[in-house]
């Protein structure tokens, strides 16, 4: 009686690593780890937004449609409350990405019409600000690739067998990842060109 | 032969796919051409002199053509090849320039992104690198920009003011570029001399012993701007000098209390001490051939630019 019960013990334990509980584990916390770089850029960027704002205030007076949006694109990617559990939830996720992507696009328009501006574009402030704009804007690149990468991993081991039936007991579902309608858009980092 | 187009197709994205990344074959990879022979070895020196100092690994890549792929994503590919930097402490920092693209970047690891941060590339970039890119000195361009990075990591690089850009000088050998590479080689001098006395025990005597030929060196180079003679006896008195004021330090004990409160003190010496030094006297390891990436990772840092 006693062996028994050993006996299916030791079997449960056998069935959960091989069916990749741990595993599940090790994939979830790496997405979380991937996530939070991804948010911590991003914030990054919104950050840059008020003193880049105030200095292309400075020259280009004439721009107040362009300036109002951009205030307004960070407004509303603020107003989504920027958590780890945006990942475990679809729709917030991609309202988060939609904002996202809302900011970027209004700041490239900045960018694009401080090209107008040489004054503007010879301030140092703004050159280093446009400088920090550039790499946080590259970092959320990278940080956007690593976790696609990690929901890949994830992805498939909640899809194929036979981990797919520890994942259907343990209710893991996929996660969701940046779309690929979006990549084009928004892997264009806004960039200036020094030599003009 | 339909089958054989399909095939074909099929293969073609594969033929037009990302460039491939070059093998890490020493700190300077320049493989666009862009160094003299004593420029580049020069420059191999001053990398590995940093490293041994620091354990950070600054590493140069030049090539022809990005062959139309993005700079920053062949930079980062790269970076993420060679795994430039300790592996905890992502310490690495890849220059890449492509010739024909006219582009560069400074690609900083996780690590150093606190002593080389965005704005700091954008500037060395802008002020040292482009300006001599643009006359066609890619040589002093280069030297200053790795002299400026060196310097960056030690705290001791003083950027022109923002916006305003240094006018390049006349075009000519290159070595009127080596104000920074000066600064880095002396800081690097104070900083052996600060281990040799300071390290306690037998590990300070090793260090003299191994920095004998330097000490040599040194002194005759030195001597040599004087005179002949001048040389030879600046050098014996570095080797006599440096031992006997060794000698004295640890017999008294005062070594210990000075070598303590150097870090803290003000004024230049500790400054240039510390130019090069990232905490703790290491100057091991630097006489293996060879060079690899200690398994650095890096996350999107630095700056790029165009000429």
């Amino acid at each position: 009686m006693k062996n028994w019960k050993l006996i299916a013990l030791l079997g449960l334990w056998c069935d959960l690593s091989a069916c990749g509980y741990n595993r599940f584990q090790v994939l979830d916390e790496e997405i979380k780890a991937n996530w939070a770089e991804v948010l911590n850029q991003y914030q990054r960027r919104a950050d840059l937004v008020p003193n880049l704002v105030s200095v292309v205030k400075g020259y280009a007076t004439h721009e107040q449609e362009v300036l109002e949006g951009v205030a307004r694109a960070r407004a509303q990617a603020g107003s989504i409350a920027a958590t780890p559990e945006l990942i475990n939830d679809e729709a917030a996720f991609a309202r988060f990405q939609q904002a996202q992507n809302g900011l970027s696009s209004a700041l490239s328009r900045l960018l694009v019409v401080a090209e107008n501006y040489p004054q503007l574009k010879a301030d140092g402030l703004f050159q280093d600000l446009q400088t920090q704009l550039e790499g946080t804007e590259n970092r959320i690149t990278t940080a956007r690739r690593r976790y696609i990468e990690a929901v890949k991993e994830y992805n498939i081991a909640v899809r194929s067998f036979p981990s797919n039936l520890t994942a259907m007991i343990f209710g893991h579902a996929t996660k969701p990842t940046f779309a690929v309608e979006n990549e084009a858009e928004i892997s264009k980092a806004p960039r200036v060109d020094f030599a003009k | 032969m339909k089958g054989l187009v399909l095939l074909a197709m099929c293969l073609l994205p594969l033929a037009a796919a990302a460039l491939e990344v070059p093998p890490l074959k020493g700190r300077v990879n320049d493989r666009a051409s862009l160094l003299s022979p004593q420029a580049a070895s020069l420059l191999e020196a001053l990398l590995k002199a940093h490293e041994d100092s620091t354990a950070n690994q600054v590493a140069l890549l030049t090539i022809p053509s990005l062959g139309g792929e993005n700079l920053e994503e062949f930079s980062m590919r790269v970076a993420e090849a060679w795994k430039l930097g300790q592996a905890k402490e992502d310490n690495g920092v890849l220059l890449l320039v492509a010739r024909d693209d006219r582009e560069m970047r400074i690609e900083v690891g996780g690590g150093l992104e606190g002593a080389l941060p965005d704005i700091t590339c954008g500037r060395i970039i802008r002020s040292e690198m482009v300006p001599r890119f643009r006359e066609g000195d890619y040589e002093g361009g280069l030297l200053r920009g790795v002299g400026a990075v060196l310097a960056a990591i030690g705290g001791t690089y003083a950027p022109a003011a923002a916006g305003e850009v240094e006018e390049p000088e006349a075009p000519g050998s290159g070595w009127e570029h080596l104000g920074w590479l000066l600064l880095a080689g002396l800081a690097l001098f104070f900083k052996l001399i600060h281990t040799t006395l300071f390290t306690p025990g037998l590990g300070g005597w090793l260090a003299y012993l191994i920095l004998i030929p330097l000490w040599v060196v040194l002194g005759v180079a030195g001597g040599g701007v004087l005179g002949g003679g001048v040389g030879l006896g600046l050098a014996g008195l570095l080797v006599v000098g440096l031992g006997v004021l060794r000698l004295i330090l640890s017999l008294t004990g005062l070594g210990r209390r000075l070598g303590r409160s150097s870090g803290r003190r003000g004024g230049l010496g500790p400054i240039l001490w510390a130019g090069l030094s990232g905490g703790g006297g290491r100057i091991s390891g630097g006489f293996s051939g060879g060079f690899s990436g200690g398994g650095g990772s890096f996350s999107g840092g630095g700056a790029s630019g165009k000429w």
